[in-house]
C-alpha cells in the first residue's frame, strides 16, 4: 500500500564503480608522482617574529681593559683545556694499556678463559647512566603540582611505495 | 674486582672544579666572561622588552601628569615579578655538595665525595695479616672469570648490590708469589685479575659485620692498599 514500487536493478551500478576506481587510482598516481613533502625541521626556520628589528640589541663598544681580559680568559680556557684533554688521553691509554697487559697474562695462564674474555658482551650497549648532578637530590621535596600539556607538532610522512 | 662508584661529569663552564691548579684561579672569571659574551651576541628576549616598553610608559607618565591615568594597564610591573622570582630563589635551599659523611669522614658510607668516584675496598685475612684489597675471590673450574666476579660481589652484599659489568674482559691484573710459608709444589703464587663494574643500586646493610668495608676514592687508596698491589690498581682506575 505505502510500499515503494521495487526498486528495478540499475544496469550501470558496476561502469559507475569502476569509473569511480579509476579516477581514485589516478589521483593516487598523481600524488605519486608529485615529490613528497619533507618534514620541516623547525630548528632550521626562524620564528617571524624574530626578525623584528625592534630586538636588536644596540651594539656596545668595550672598554679596552675588558677586550684584554677577554682575550686572556680565553687563552687561559684553551690552555685549560689541553691540560684536561692531555690528561684524559693519558688515562685512557693507561686504562688500555692494563687491560692489554691483564688479557696477556690471562692468555699465558689459561688460553680458554682468554678466548672467553674476548667474546663480545651483547647485553653491554646500549648503556644508559645518569650522571651526579650539581647539588644532591633533597630529601622530602615536594614539586610544585601542575600538568604537562605537549604541544609537540607530530608530523607523519607516508611513504608511496611502489 | 673492582667497584667503582658514580661518575664523574666533565668540568663545565659554571663550575671549573679544581682539578687542575690552572683552573683553579679562573673560577670566577671564567662565568663572568662567557655569559657577558652570550647576552651581547643575543637578541631582546620578549622579558626585556617588556621592560623596555614599561619604562618608556613610566617616562610618559612622569611627563604629562595631567594626563588621563589609567588603571587598565597591568597592575604587575616586571620588577614586581622579578622581586617574587627572586624571593623564591631566595627561599629555595638546594641539597648540600659537601654531606655529613663527608664532614665526619666516615669512609663506609656512599654519601661522601659525590663528584668523584668511589671503590669498594674490603678486610680480610690472609694468613696472620689483616690485608685491604679489592673484593676478590678463588676461581672455580667451569665458569668464566667474570661469573666468578659476579659471584664475589653475591656473596659479598648477600644479593644487595646490582652492577654493570663492563664487558668480559678483565681490566687489570697482578700477580704476586706466595711467601714461602704457604708455598706447596704446585702452586707458586696467585695471579688476581680485576674486572670493572659500576654499581647500580644497593649497598652493604651489615654495618661492618663481618668484614669491614671501605668506600674509598682514588687518592685515599694509598692510606689501604699496599704499594705493589697499589701500583697495579691505579693504572686501571679512571679519576677525572
Amino acid at each position: 500500500m505505502r510500499a515503494e514500487p521495487l526498486q528495478k536493478k540499475k544496469k550501470v551500478d558496476p561502469k559507475k564503480d569502476q569509473a569511480a576506481k579509476e579516477r581514485l587510482k589516478k589521483r593516487i598516481r598523481r600524488l605519486e608522482k608529485a615529490s613528497q613533502e619533507l618534514v620541516p625541521i623547525e630548528d632550521f626556520i626562524t620564528p617571524v617574529k624574530f626578525l623584528n628589528k625592534a630586538r636588536q640589541r644596540p651594539p656596545v663598544e668595550l672598554p679596552f681593559e675588558e677586550n684584554e681580559r677577554r682575550a686572556l680568559l680565553l687563552k687561559k680556557w684553551s690552555l685549560y683545556k689541553q691540560c684536561e684533554h692531555e690528561m684524559e688521553r693519558g688515562a685512557i691509554a693507561s686504562l688500555l694499556e692494563a687491560q692489554r697487559e691483564a688479557l696477556q697474562e690471562l692468555k699465558l695462564t689459561a688460553p680458554e678463559l682468554h678466548a672467553e674474555a674476548t667474546k663480545r658482551d651483547p647485553s653491554l650497549f646500549p648503556f644508559e647512566r645518569q650522571g651526579p648532578d650539581y647539588t644532591p637530590p633533597i630529601t622530602n621535596y615536594q614539586p610544585p603540582e601542575g600538568r604537562y600539556h605537549d604541544i609537540t607538532k607530530v608530523y607523519t610522512q607516508v611513504e608511496f611505495k611502489r | 674486582m673492582a667497584l667503582a662508584g658514580r661518575v664523574v661529569p666533565a668540568a663545565t663552564t659554571a663550575g671549573l672544579e679544581v682539578a687542575d691548579p690552572i683552573a683553579g684561579r679562573d673560577e670566577g672569571s671564567a662565568t663572568a666572561g662567557g655569559i657577558e659574551i652570550e647576552v651581547e651576541r643575543s637578541l631582546y628576549s620578549d622579558h626585556e622588552l617588556r621592560a623596555l616598553d614599561e619604562a618608556q610608559q613610566l617616562a610618559k607618565k612622569k611627563s604629562d601628569l595631567y594626563g588621563e591615568e589609567e588603571d587598565e594597564r597591568n597592575i604587575l610591573l616586571l620588577q614586581d615579578l622579578e622581586d617574587m622570582w627572586e624571593q623564591k630563589f631566595l627561599q629555595f635551599k638546594p641539597g648540600a655538595r659537601i654531606t655529613e659523611a663527608d664532614v665526619k669522614n666516615d669512609r663506609t658510607s656512599l654519601h661522601r665525595k659525590l663528584d668523584r668516584n668511589l671503590i669498594l675496598l674490603i678486610k680480610e685475612k690472609l694468613g696472620d695479616q689483616d690485608v685491604w684489597m679489592l673484593p676478590q675471590a678463588e676461581w672455580q673450574p667451569g665458569e668464566t672469570l667474570r661469573r666468578t666476579a659476579e659471584r664475589t660481589l653475591a656473596t659479598l652484599s648477600e644479593n644487595n648490590m646490582e652492577a654493570k659489568f663492563l664487558g668480559n674482559a678483565p681490566c687489570g691484573h697482578y700477580k704476586f708469589k706466595f711467601p714461602q710459608a704457604m708455598r706447596t709444589e704446585s702452586s707458586l703464587g696467585a695471579k688476581i685479575f680485576f674486572f670493572k663494574a659500576l654499581l647500580l643500586t644497593g649497598d652493604f646493610f651489615e654495618a661492618g659485620k663481618k668484614g669491614h668495608h671501605v668506600w674509598v676514592s682514588k687518592e685515599e687508596l694509598g692510606d689501604y692498599l699496599k704499594p705493589k698491589y697499589l701500583a697495579q690498581v691505579r693504572s686501571f682506575l679512571l679519576d677525572l
